[in-house]
């Protein structure tokens, strides 16, 4: 199924492998210098916590991107969650498992996910559907919208940009991102029937000379039917 | 007039040949059985005077050596312009243009301390000599003018132009000797003696002043050429240095250089802050190998060449990387040490690389300290060795002090002592900056070294992070619309709103500029300090230029409207493109872009 529909979307399913093997590669590059040159993940921990102040302990939730696992998934685990993380990248996945034994994690592209309805009561993914070029865009957070259950909710962090599928450096490595500025990335959840209950627009300056200051958006939104 | 022109050599047989026995009246002077006490006192008279480089000195060793021997009150006078370190003319004052040579007195002798003598005549007075009066007359004629005994009449006139004390009173009565100050050509003065009533000045004490006289003029001549030499070395290394450092968001900035040798003023040693994009500041302190002018050349070559540099925003291995290609296109001798730092307030970060120099020292609030040790390259114009930058975490408040090995090496003893002393120097991160310079300096007594030294200091508070927005923009059609939106929104944030239509006009006009051209996504960042900074980063390397657009031009405006609208604008490329920007002063309500835009 997943092969029609890069198909359709003019990705086959051969570039497409080839394109996220860079981005592993360039993620497992990265490694722990991603938690170094950004420290302090106030907004990502601030969403997190608006997401625990609604879901009840036990709940199901899938980590979309979970890097090393920090803060996030540990934090999910801590407020009694059955977490489960996935990532492209396998040195940031080996990180994660040590980081947070208690979740499950797996090496898995987002576009690769099983779309069995019902799966989860709440998705995370901060700062990993900016890999998504637009294309995708509608196709990734159509799935993310099948995999939860009705009225679920879907955490996600991006950076406020205009840019689709744009190679940049970032700590010392090529990676594609896609951004949006912040009222058509609104615009583009309500297309994709969520509404937006929480949202925060912050700048952050990351600790290093590598990667620009961003401005960061985290959302907090809720499938609708 | 009584007093006339004397030629002393011309005054009787032998007396130009020396301070022999001659004819004449001998009251006030030297007594012939004297000659061996004579010959000390020139002896140690012309020494005295003769040692110092310093105009005033010169002159009060020259008065102090008439009085009380030669005369009871003498005063020495020197041109005024002499003082201001203008060349002299070389003609004589004329009588009739005394007017425009005045003279000021830069010493006063008196043998009796009598307040009203001293009170009359007070040094460092500016004064116009009566037009023909002794003083005046001797500088005419480049001769001594000898007055026996100066009448009532003689007082009151040159009183008359004599602004302080009663000075008639003091003259009436009294002889009176002008001595010219006269050397290679040039009058630069005189000097005027003051005898006991009813005495003259003989022979021998005329050919004894003139003797002194001579050895004072050569003195002040020499301390004029002296100085004159210092200045210009002086004025030369001021030109090759920055005056003050620029002010900027986030970062302080104070720095000191003093000369291994005063006299010349300037020496190899160099510091520099360069402001750049992004808010950012390059910080350089540089060392030429070698002291003296030949390496001060050499240090203003390779100071131009790093502001040159730095300009293209490269980064700072490769910034020394080429320093050391223009040095060694420039000449064998072009060697330097050479640290190259970047502070980026905003990510409170400094990278930076090391040509061999010294390593520099951060400083924390709490006053601990620490040597950066970063990779040291070979220094700048070996050639062939590679430089490598290391990325240096920051704290608000740190110290980042950059010296020349000046400051540090004392002969005879390891480097290491002297910048573990350095690391220690600072005891008070927290103090006034320029006193931090001060206490440094002092600690590390630097009072009898030799070498240049060059000293640099950085208090880096940073920015906060909630001031900077940042995007990345792919050029479109819709991007001066994107713009607009990010930059009210992040206005109204920041409470700023009222200077909302004003950023966003002038940021549609650079965004406009920026997507005609550029291929790659734009860098749009707005900051928040004392003033509003809005930049364009694309990957184009044409600036844009003010031209004068014809009525039928399509383009060609937009950068004359953020001329006149913001505080500041400029332009530099950068290593991937170029970057625009304007600033808008936040505190200032009645700046003229202000008054301009409520025009619209």
């Amino acid at each position: 199924m997943v092969k029609d529909v890069n198909d359709r979307l003019g990705f086959d399913a051969v570039s497409w492998a080839a394109r996220e093997a860079d981005h592993a590669h360039a993620y497992d590059a990265i490694g722990t210098k991603y938690d170094q040159a950004f420290p302090h993940k106030e907004g990502q921990v601030e969403c997190t916590k608006r997401l625990v102040d609604r879901l009840a302990p036990g709940a199901r939730v899938l980590d979309l991107g979970c890097g090393t696992g920090l803060p996030t998934a540990r934090e999910l685990v801590a407020a009694g969650y059955r977490v489960t993380g996935i990532d492209i990248s396998p040195s940031m996945l080996a990180t994660a498992q040590q980081n947070v034994p208690e979740a499950e994690f797996h090496l898995l592209d987002m576009v690769d996910l099983d779309p069995s309805p019902d799966q989860y009561e709440a998705v995370v993914a901060f700062f990993s559907v900016l890999h998504m070029p637009r294309t995708r865009m509608h196709e990734v957070l159509g799935l993310l919208r099948g995999i939860l259950v009705p009225g679920g909710f879907l955490a996600l962090g991006m950076v406020e940009a205009d840019v689709d599928d744009t190679p940049i450096t970032f700590l010392g490595q090529r990676i594609r991102v896609t951004g949006y500025p912040r009222y058509e990335f609104r615009t583009l959840l309500a297309e994709c029937n969520f509404e937006t209950e929480w949202e925060e627009v912050r700048s952050y300056a990351p600790a290093t000379v590598q990667a620009a200051p961003e401005v960061q958006i985290f959302s907090l939104s809720r499938r609708v039917d | 007039m009584n007093g006339v022109p004397m030629d002393v050599a011309g005054a009787g047989p032998g007396a130009g040949t020396g301070p022999g026995p001659g004819p004449g009246p001998r009251v006030t002077g030297v007594p012939e059985a004297g000659l061996r006490d004579q010959m000390l006192f020139l002896n140690e008279a012309t020494a005295r005077i003769g040692v110092s480089l310093d105009i005033e000195s010169v002159a009060r060793e020259f008065a102090a050596a008439l009085v009380p021997r030669l005369a009871d009150f003498a005063t020495v006078h020197v041109l005024d312009a002499l003082l201001a370190g203008q060349v002299p003319d070389p003609q004589i004052p004329a009588a009739d243009h005394a007017a425009e040579a005045p003279l000021r007195r830069i010493a006063s002798a008196s043998s009796t301390d009598d307040p009203a003598q001293l009170g009359a005549t007070p040094e460092g007075e500016a004064q116009v000599m009566q037009a023909t009066g002794p003083c005046q007359l001797a500088m005419a004629s480049g001769e001594p003018v000898l007055i026996d005994e100066v009448d009532p009449e003689l007082a009151r006139r040159l009183a008359s132009t004599h602004p302080t004390g009663d000075l008639a009173a003091i003259l009436v009565g009294r002889p009176l000797l002008a001595v010219p100050l006269r050397v290679r050509g040039r009058i630069l003065g005189c000097a005027a003696l003051i005898g006991h009533c009813g005495a003259t000045f003989d022979e021998l004490a005329l050919l004894t002043v003139r003797q002194l006289a001579a050895q004072a003029s050569l003195g002040v001549d020499n301390a004029r050429l002296y100085h004159g030499l210092a200045a210009t070395a002086e004025a030369l290394g001021r030109s090759m240095l920055p005056t003050s450092p620029p002010e900027l968001a986030g970062v302080q900035i104070a720095h000191r250089y003093l000369p291994g040798n005063p006299a010349i003023g300037i020496g190899g040693d160099w510091y520099d802050a360069i402001a750049l994009p992004g808010s950012r500041v390059a910080l350089v302190v540089g060392d030429v190998m070698g002291h003296g002018i030949r390496s001060a050349s050499v240090m203003g070559h390779l100071r131009t060449a790093v502001q040159t540099l730095a300009a293209l925003d490269l980064p700072p291995e490769q910034v020394l990387r080429h320093l050391d290609d223009v040095a060694q296109r420039l000449g064998d001798e072009h060697l330097a040490t050479c640290i190259y730092a970047v502070y980026d307030p905003v990510a409170r970060r400094c990278t930076i690389a090391n040509a061999g120099h010294i390593p520099p020292v951060l400083v924390h609030r709490d006053g601990s300290s620490r040597l950066l040790r970063i990779p040291s390259g070979a220094p700048i114009g070996v050639g062939g060795v590679a430089f490598e930058t290391a990325e240096i975490h920051t704290e608000e408040g740190d110290l980042l002090v950059l010296c020349t090995d000046g400051l540090v090496e004392v002969r005879g003893q390891d480097i290491g002592l002297g910048l573990a002393a350095l690391c220690k120097g600072v005891a008070d991160a927290d103090q006034p900056l320029e006193e931090v310079c001060e206490t440094l300096l002092r600690n590390l007594n630097t009072e009898d070294r030799e070498d240049d030294v060059a000293l640099l200091i950085a208090r880096l508070n940073g920015i906060p992070s909630s001031n900077v927005a940042q995007w990345y923009l792919e050029p479109a059609a819709s991007t001066a619309r994107q713009v607009r939106r990010l930059v009210r929104e992040t206005l109204a944030q920041w409470d700023l709103s009222e200077h909302s239509d004003l950023v966003e006009l002038l940021a549609t006009e650079l965004v406009s500029n920026a997507i005609r051209y550029a291929s790659r996504p734009l860098e749009f960042r707005l900051l928040k300090t004392s003033s509003l900074l809005c930049e364009v980063n694309d990957d184009d390397h044409h600036l844009p230029v003010l031209r004068h657009a014809g009525l039928a031009d399509e383009h060609g405006r937009g950068m004359h409207l953020v001329s006149r609208l913001s505080s500041r604008w400029g332009a530099s490329r950068t290593n991937s493109g170029k970057v625009v920007w304007f600033e808008l002063a936040l505190d200032d309500h009645d700046s003229p872009s202000e008054h301009l835009w409520s025009n619209y």
